[in-house]
């Protein structure tokens, strides 16, 4: 099958690039048919809208009988997708694999799953945590990553322009969906920046949260 | 949730997702079944003739056309295939691969995952090559190698 394997994805490489409605992409890495580089737009109507999101691809020796592999390069804020290693959690790449599925089809996938997020069956359980408790505050956050990492514009609609962004590099409180006015707090009380934004993120300092988690709490674990 | 042991805890999210990554892995090979031998040898073998219909169609799993001469296996659902691309996939995971209907024709083999929903796919109908769901248009259309043409995507 190794040569059916080669004539496969030289066909689907040679089908995406015939392909110009869908907008997705495939790149050859280190001239590897089997190492490739998937890109495809944020699906409009969603905070990624506007982004450019790279998926790094590994076709197993035993394609398409087992999946392909996966990943996002792109950082993306969504509860299925690791915002620290990109890894995706979609039952496609998993069990629920079928080798009639293509790189093409697998990567439309994606785009769905930016579309639908399944927070109760997350990758990320902070950022589960976060969509399933402030939707709008999430909503931001996504958006600030889009125009972080995926070079999505500044929206009008943002109640908070991405400041950061705007310079070249974004504000690390923005990234991680809190607001500035909880870390100053903190920082007055002599802790590192760095630190308070992982330990409120952790706590899910965001939206009515903010009322449930004490300010000793806080304190109890920076100290730690 | 079974027992913790030392060194299951992880530090950063890179090993969390590694965890999880695993885990998802480890589950994954109880909802999915091989074919037994007995089944994938019972599935009727068609040789291509200058005639037949699949001439005018592509194998779902290769993606090249059917040539004459060529040795196809047809499933009780009717979708037919190259034998070297759907034998091996059958020796992993007894379903369709166009609409995952379990591929079984004795007791040997349990379900291997629930059937699809109606309407998910082209159902389980009696195997006549002339069925009006042809597997070019399963495997090709877009719409139905998609995750929700397949079944559930988040089980």
């Amino acid at each position: 099958m190794s040569e059916a394997r080669l004539r496969r994805i030289q066909k689907e490489i040679s089908d995406c690039q015939k392909d110009k409605l869908t907008r997705i992409t495939l790149t050859p890495v280190d001239n590897s048919p089997f190492h490739l580089i998937g890109a495809f737009d944020g699906p409009s109507g969603t905070p990624y809208e506007g982004g450019r999101y790279e998926v790094d691809i590994i076709v197993p020796d035993s394609y398409p009988f087992q999946p392909v592999k996966m990943k996002f390069v792109t950082k993306v804020y969504h509860p299925n997708i690791s915002s620290a290693s990109g890894a995706i959690c979609l039952d496609i790449l998993k069990d629920a694999w079928s080798p009639v599925l293509t790189l093409k089809s697998t990567l439309i996938s994606l785009q769905s799953l930016l579309c639908d997020p399944q927070p109760n069956d997350p990758q990320d359980a902070e950022v589960a945590k976060h969509y399933l408790t402030s939707r709008a505050s999430f909503e931001q956050t996504a958006r600030h990553w889009a125009q972080a990492y995926a070079g999505a514009p500044a929206t009008q609609g943002d109640a908070q322009p991405a400041k950061g962004v705007k310079a070249g590099k974004a504000d690390p409180v923005a990234l991680a969906g809190l607001e500035e006015k909880h870390v100053k707090q903190f920082e007055d009380l002599g802790f590192e920046r760095g630190k308070i934004i992982d330990v409120l993120k952790r706590f899910n300092y965001r939206g009515t949260n903010v009322g449930k988690v004490t300010a000793d709490r806080v304190v109890e674990e920076l100290l730690k | 949730m079974t027992p913790g042991r030392a060194g299951d805890y992880v530090f950063t999210q890179e090993a969390l997702d590694q965890l999880m990554t695993q885990l998802m892995e480890g589950s994954g090979q109880h909802t999915t079944r091989p074919a037994s031998q007995e089944t994938r040898d019972a599935l009727p073998r068609h040789t291509v003739s200058a005639a037949s219909e699949l001439r005018t169609r592509d194998c779902a799993v290769c993606k090249d056309g059917f040539d004459v001469g060529q040795k196809t296996v047809a499933l009780p659902c009717s979708h037919s295939f190259h034998d070297e691309c759907i034998l091996p996939w059958l020796e992993l995971n007894g379903t369709c691969p166009v609409c995952r209907t379990p591929v079984r024709s004795d007791a040997a083999d349990a379900p291997a995952q629930p059937p699809p929903r109606p309407g998910a796919g082209s159902g389980g109908g009696p195997p006549s090559p002339r069925s009006p769901r042809s597997p070019r248009s399963a495997g090709h259309n877009p719409s139905q190698t998609m995750p929700g043409g397949l079944g559930s995507r988040w089980e």
